[in-house]
């Protein structure tokens, strides 16, 4: 082996080497031997190479992928291996990352779909809002005994009743829209997380005449989370089921809480067609849709996956109930966190 | 409604309905229907007020106008098009209550009834959304009824009647 080629090995910055048929190192980089820490699978691997061409295998503790590569030559006594070390901890942080990335643009493009309905659900509330104090200003300054107590009452009644819908709204979607990429978990309310995806949905709800059923919700029912992210999966589901009951003439979405054992169990029921037998092993796959072209991206439903396993849990379809049913199941929160973080809910 | 008390009078300003000829009404309504081959029961016409914008909609989910009078085109300041293209829920705005309470109805009587019947909703405030002064009336609804295909006796819309008086609108700059 030519010196030149050892010297550059011996000066490499990554873990790497150079090995004989036998298992020898020939030449290596100084971090391959800060890092290689094989069990008896190297032989093995070392053989599988030599035979096929290549192998790979992680090392005993699991943080590091050996890739070994067979290097011909004429004389195949003189046959080599060149081997390298993948960190993949930095591997599974970019994954990481990349999908993280992808819950956000998802929520991105959420909040853009949804941006001019929300600007209609301020400003024609508001709008009801002025209505009112401009008749109840015009009617006392042509004379003040025209203004009765129970007009004033009901009128006062009403700006408080559309004043906390558009605080309700706003407080959905700025809950929503935070960017929790960065975020520690924290505990927040079951309750508050439904009722703030709801919000962000509520035109499609009131204008379906959509019946929204809420059973078994306690405020008090708090779990570990990511609050922007399982408000994500929760309008995800309930999007669909909206766009699944939509033409029904009497839509009902029914959104269940249960405590079995050590989970949380959501229950998001419709009374929709509900999914197809031969869709059902496709829907949590990235990019499947079966809503018209334009009308879904096919991505809610695996990102809704993705967010689960990160928080523990898991999202599933439930064939066995009589209406079409989604599950999210979360783990119950650990009572030392819980008392850590009171306080931290959204 | 009225700041003293509960009356019939809706809106700031009694609205002028001497204009308004319920006879004429009905008979304008019977022409539509009989020209289209559609069919409402009796009651409806029945219990058409002075002053009662009348229009008749595609059954749910679609809700697209088939029919309306001159007081509804008096007073509303969308186009014939764009009452014909866009569903009513993207035109007008009510509170969610209200909503709720309209559609159940609505879909009670297209869809299950045989009969005109009142609405039976208190007098609310309706928003039409898409305008840039957000124009918001106060509603006072009188009766609903299903409508019918004369020939093969299917359910093709429902007609509605109420009462429609401008309240208020944003002075002369976008809101929306």
């Amino acid at each position: 082996m030519a010196s030149c080629l050892t010297d550059a090995i011996t000066r490499y910055p990554f873990p790497v080497a150079l090995i004989d048929c036998k298992g020898v190192i020939l030449a290596s980089s100084p971090s391959w031997h800060d890092i290689a820490d094989f069990d008896d699978n190297f032989q093995s691997k070392l053989e599988q190479c030599l035979n096929v061409g290549s192998s790979e295998f992680l090392d005993n503790e699991f943080k590091y992928l050996c890739q070994m590569t067979r290097v011909d030559n004429d004389n195949p006594s003189e046959t080599v291996i060149w081997a390298h070390l993948v960190d993949i901890t930095t591997l599974d942080f970019a994954t990481r990352s990349r999908e993280a990335e992808q819950v956000h643009l998802k929520k991105l493009q959420d909040l853009s779909e949804m941006a001019a309905a929300m600007a209609h659900e301020i400003n024609n509330p508001l709008t009801v809002i002025m209505a009112k104090i401009a008749h109840i200003r015009n009617e006392m300054q042509i004379d003040p005994s025209r203004v009765s107590a129970e007009y004033l009452n009901e009128s006062l009644a009403k700006i408080a009743h559309h004043s906390e819908r558009i605080f309700k709204i706003v407080n959905g979607i700025r809950s929503f829209s935070r960017d929790s990429r960065q975020d520690a978990m924290s505990l927040a309310s079951l309750k508050s997380m439904i009722d703030d995806a709801l919000s962000l949905v509520n035109p499609t709800i009131r204008d379906s005449g959509v019946k929204i059923e809420l059973i078994g919700f306690d405020k008090e029912l708090m779990v570990p989370c990511r609050p922007s992210q399982l408000i994500q999966v929760f309008l995800n589901i309930i999007k669909n089921a909206l766009d699944a009951v939509k033409p029904i003439p009497f839509p009902l979405i029914h959104i269940q809480a249960v405590t079995e054992g050590e989970k949380y169990v959501l229950r998001f029921s419709d009374n929709g067609p509900g999914v197809s037998p031969e869709h059902e092993d496709k829907i949590f796959a990235p990019f499947f849709t079966t809503k018209p072209p334009g009308a879904g991206t096919g991505i809610g439903l695996s990102v809704s996956m993705r967010i689960m396993h990160d928080h523990h849990g898991a999202i599933y379809y439930d064939r066995s109930r009589a209406l079409s049913c989604f599950v999210v199941e979360l783990p119950v929160q650990n009572n030392s966190a819980a008392t850590d973080r009171k306080g931290k809910s959204a | 409604m009225s700041p003293q008390s509960k009356s019939t009078r809706i809106g700031a300003i009694e609205p002028d309905y001497s204009a308004y000829d319920v006879v004429q009404e009905r008979e304008r309504l019977r022409n539509f229907l009989k020209e289209n081959g559609l069919w409402i029961p009796e009651a409806f016409f029945q219990n058409i007020r002075t002053g009662d914008v009348i229009d008749l909609y595609s059954k749910p989910p679609q809700l697209s106008l088939l029919y309306c009078n001159s007081e509804f085109k008096r007073l509303c300041s969308y186009s014939k098009e764009q009452m014909e293209k866009m569903p009513f829920t993207q035109l007008f705005w009510r509170s969610d209550e209200i909503q709720q309470k309209v559609i159940h109805r609505m879909t009670e009587i297209a869809l299950q009834s045989s009969e005109a019947a009142p609405w039976g909703i208190e007098n609310h405030e309706l928003v039409e959304s898409l305008h840039p002064r957000k124009r918001t009336f106060e509603i006072n609804l009188g009766w609903i009824a299903p409508c019918f295909d004369l020939a093969t006796r299917e359910r093709r819309a429902f007609v509605s009647s109420l009462k429609v008086a401008l309240i208020f609108e944003w002075p002369d700059f976008k809101v929306a």
